[in-house]
């Protein structure tokens, strides 16, 4: 993962670097916030370590132009300065930086808070994206309440009382557990893929004549396929039966439309 | 951090008087570098080229009496000697950035620039005996 590094003052940039390359990072380095910005543009680059007094433009700068700035996701900045007042501090945390750190910095700790500035990017762009989708399907569907909340806290549940069972000891260990968590809410995303008419009809979807219709609509499936079956059936190249079905989807067409005006 | 690095005898001793400990605390400074003497060393090289730079702005800044120029100089040497584990320097450099923020830019600042070229002269003079202990050093796992 590429770590932004911007220091004026070449000790703290190497120290910077140094620590960071030893903590498995790729290091790309700049020496004032506007050649920062330059390569945050050339880069694929979501953790930036900044110092706060430079020429040119300052870390403040810096962090205010990644914040009003295009980006495609966001960026984690951690400002390191020897600017060591809480008033620094404050208004360090205040203008966008996410974490501070004073000089001189600890390695091991500074080595830390990169990585969990990677952590929070990884979980923000992972549940953020998951989360963001499934709430769309939901928003489609008012009555679910807090559906999604509840679908993901019933499968942590389950899958947690899984986890100490020898028969899924293989399979289901915290990574999955998470990832259970992380992705179920978007086992309604289909939903989005359903018409307004469907989606939004009023009462319930399937009446007890809708269900008639639609069991017909399997028996003429069914029956279609029995009739290609006992005839001598003309293959294609894959060796799969060729037959029309049109006429099955016709019918499953109707009864859709009949479905959303009905009822 | 090794064990082996509790040997170098460079280092600052609390019972010996501030003018002639030595500057830099060597085991400090290792154990900020993670034990790696080769990049310590590095570092002592760009000390002995940017710590001058530093401090000839400072002097530079004073002569013009442009107090921001002293407060952002003195902090950038500030900076760099704390990572480096000159104390002495640092805390000369905080004084010497805090009397620029101040505007304070009477006889006071002069003397202090005086004495922060001193002990930027005695930490420079400490370098290559800190250099030789220092490659002495073979830590586990690093060269």
């Amino acid at each position: 993962m590429n770590v932004l590094v911007i220091d004026d003052e070449a000790i703290a940039r190497r120290m910077v670097e140094n620590t960071l390359e030893d903590g498995g990072y790729n290091v790309i380095t700049a020496v004032n916030g506007e050649q920062g910005l330059e390569l945050l543009k050339q880069f694929e680059c979501q953790l930036v370590v900044t110092d706060w007094e430079m020429p040119t433009m300052n870390g403040i700068d810096f962090c205010k132009a990644v914040r009003s700035g295009d980006f495609p996701h966001y960026v984690y900045v951690i400002m390191v300065t020897a600017r060591d007042r809480p008033s620094d501090t404050i208004s360090g945390l205040t203008i966008g930086a996410d974490d501070y750190v004073t000089k001189p910095f600890n390695p091991g700790e500074l080595l830390m808070r990169v990585n969990t500035g990677r952590r929070i990017i990884g979980m923000e762009s992972r549940e953020m994206t998951i989360f963001a989708q499934a709430k769309l399907a939901e928003s489609r569907d008012p009555e679910t309440g807090a559906h999604l909340e509840r679908v993901r806290a019933y499968c942590r549940t389950l899958a947690l009382q899984l986890q100490p069972n020898p028969a899924f000891k293989d399979a289901v260990d915290d990574t999955f557990v998470r990832l259970v968590y992380e992705t179920s809410p978007l086992h309604d995303i289909g939903k989005v893929a359903v018409p307004d008419r469907i989606q939004l009809k009023p009462g319930k979807h399937f009446d007890p004549a809708i269900v008639d219709t639609f069991l017909a609509v399997e028996d003429e499936f069914v029956q279609i396929r029995r009739r290609h079956q006992d005839a001598d059936p003309v293959c294609n190249e894959s060796g799969s039966p060729e037959f029309d079905v049109s006429p099955c989807f016709e019918f499953r067409e109707e009864a859709v439309l009949s479905a959303s005006t009905t009822g | 951090m090794n064990s082996s690095s509790s040997t170098l005898s460079y280092r600052v001793d609390h019972a010996t008087p501030i003018d002639t400990a030595p500057v830099i605390d060597a085991q400090a400074l290792l154990t900020r570098c993670m034990g790696d003497v080769s990049f310590a060393c590095l570092l002592l090289d760009e000390l002995e080229t940017s710590g001058l730079t530093h401090l000839n702005k400072i002097r530079q800044q004073a002569r013009q009496q442009n107090a921001t120029g002293i407060a952002e100089a003195a902090h950038a040497l500030k900076g760099a000697a704390g990572i480096m584990c000159a104390e002495s320097v640092a805390k000369l450099a905080a004084e010497i950035e805090q009397a620029g923020r101040a505007a304070e830019l009477g006889d006071g600042i002069e003397a202090m620039i005086r004495d922060l070229s001193d002990e930027m002269q005695r930490c420079l003079d400490g370098l290559p005996q800190l250099r030789e202990e220092m490659q002495l050093v073979k830590p586990e796992g690093r060269s």
